[in-house]
């Protein structure tokens, strides 16, 4: 009996060290998804050492608000767009899609001509770090412009004490003048699941699933599932949820995707490239693959089901 | 052989005159063996115009109405069209002229690669309140992760 006991006790503190890792970060992590994070968005100009704040606003809410930079000047434009995620305790990352549009100059004709600039970039940061924007380039001279995005803990939390998210919020402490710098906000879901499984005749004979982020490539690496003793090859297929509209009765989303043959040699055939679609939230979506060469004259059907990935809201 | 009152018998066969004329006349005829002759050959004539059959062919009278519609109304490539000389001289000079000033304008019109571009040295929307041209050195945007220091936050 006793050895018994000491046996079971012996089994569980293992069980119960790991379990109570795992409890407590996923209570932390809950309980720092649930505060909202503030972004201070100062736009400064510098000149000569000395700083002066143009305009200043706060975007606050929910970890996964996402938010837009524009810049009006005369000949200059500027689309700062900002997605945000938080991707563990105390580190956010951030993917900006940068569009300037200069004018250039006229034609003959009097037809105006526009300088275009597309940037994309990455960044993973932590809360003690900040991002800075130069709209017209890090060198300038003895003037320049820059725009500071500083990320903090508020002290308020995401949730409603019913559940609900709190609407994000836009606080415009300094405007700047004549309207050049203006700040817009949206919170839609960012964190996705999806499935995606190659039928051949109605039948499962590969499958693969991953978590996703809005906006970003995804790699699925579809296993032959039980049905297919004759499938010997691996499928890969390449996917992004490029956005995400709400819509009644259920939001719809966007995908992109390409699909790949792959050989044990690693080596990649394209069967289907740069398709896509849009399709309701958490329903299943088929393409058929018969025009394609690899199932010319075979019943093969790729399907993907997109649902919120657990914790996101929409 | 010849009667001078041979033109009044045909006269008197189309009733053309006078009762007393007539009277006299047919008792002219009854004298004159050129004019009774003359009278019988005239009303023979009359007798086998009127016994002639002037129906015509269904064919030939279709054809022959097809025929007049024709002529009233021609093909649009047949008509004609009356323009004074001097409308049509004025037509004639504006059109010369159209195509002469079209052949120019396409002339001097610039390829896509000749076309020249007027680089903007002035700013148009100088009116603007608050004006960034002066932060404007043609650079890209740029971007930067740094560690936050303490005049961020301020």
């Amino acid at each position: 009996m006793f050895r018994k006991v000491f046996y079971y006790v012996a089994l569980m503190i293992p069980l119960l060290l790991s379990g109570d890792n795992t409890y407590s970060s996923r209570l932390s992590q809950s309980t720092s998804s649930q505060r909202r994070i503030a972004f201070r968005i100062a736009t400064i100009e510098e000149n000569k050492g000395e700083r002066r704040v143009i305009s200043l606003t706060t975007v606050e809410g929910a970890p996964g608000t996402d938010f837009d930079i524009n810049l009006q000047g005369g000949r200059f434009q500027m689309n700062a767009h900002f997605l945000t995620d938080l991707i563990a305790q105390d580190t956010l990352k951030i993917r900006t899609r940068l569009d300037t549009r200069r004018l250039y100059g006229y034609s003959e004709r009097s037809l105006p001509l526009f300088e275009e600039d597309n940037q994309r970039e990455t960044l993973d940061m932590s809360f003690d770090e900040a991002i800075v924007l130069f709209p017209f380039g890090s060198n300038g001279g003895d003037d320049r412009l820059k725009i500071e995005i500083t990320p903090n803990w508020s002290d308020e939390v995401s949730l409603t004490p019913a559940g609900e998210q709190r609407p994000l919020s836009i606080n415009i402490q300094q405007p700047s003048s004549g309207g050049a710098v203006s700040v817009h906000a949206s919170k839609t879901p960012h964190r996705f699941n999806v499935e995606a499984s190659l039928l051949k005749d109605g039948h499962e004979v590969a499958r693969g699933a991953s978590d996703c982020l809005i906006e970003e490539q995804r790699e699925l690496f579809l296993q032959p599932t039980g049905e297919a003793s004759e499938l010997i090859e691996n499928f890969v297929v390449n996917f992004s949820l490029s956005s995400y509209v709400k819509t009644d009765p259920t939001d719809e989303i966007q995908i992109d995707f390409d699909l790949y043959r792959a050989s044990r040699q690693n080596a990649r055939e394209a069967i289907a490239s740069k398709w896509s679609g849009i399709a309701s939230l958490g329903s299943q979506f088929t393409y058929d693959l018969g025009n394609t060469p690899f199932g010319s004259g075979k019943n093969y059907q790729l399907r993907f089901k997109v649902n919120l990935a657990a914790g996101e809201k929409n | 052989m010849d009667c001078e009152q041979m033109e009044r018998v045909s006269q008197l066969i189309d009733g053309e005159l006078t009762e007393e004329e007539a009277a006299a006349m047919r008792a002219h005829l009854a004298a004159c063996q050129i004019c009774s002759q003359g009278h019988a050959d005239f009303m023979l004539l009359r007798q086998e115009i009127k016994a002639h059959d002037f129906r015509l062919k269904p064919f030939a009278k279709e054809r022959g109405l097809r025929d007049i519609i024709a002529t009233r109304n021609p093909p649009l490539w047949k008509k004609r069209i009356g323009i004074p000389v001097p409308l049509m001289a004025v037509l004639l000079i504006a059109l010369v002229a159209v195509a002469l000033w079209s052949v120019m304008r396409l002339s001097r019109r610039p390829t896509g690669q000749e076309a020249s571009v007027k680089r903007v040295t002035t700013d148009r929307h100088s009116q603007d309140v608050f004006n960034l041209s002066r932060f404007d050195h043609g650079d890209r945007v740029a971007i930067q992760k740094i560690k936050r220091v303490a005049s961020v936050n301020q």
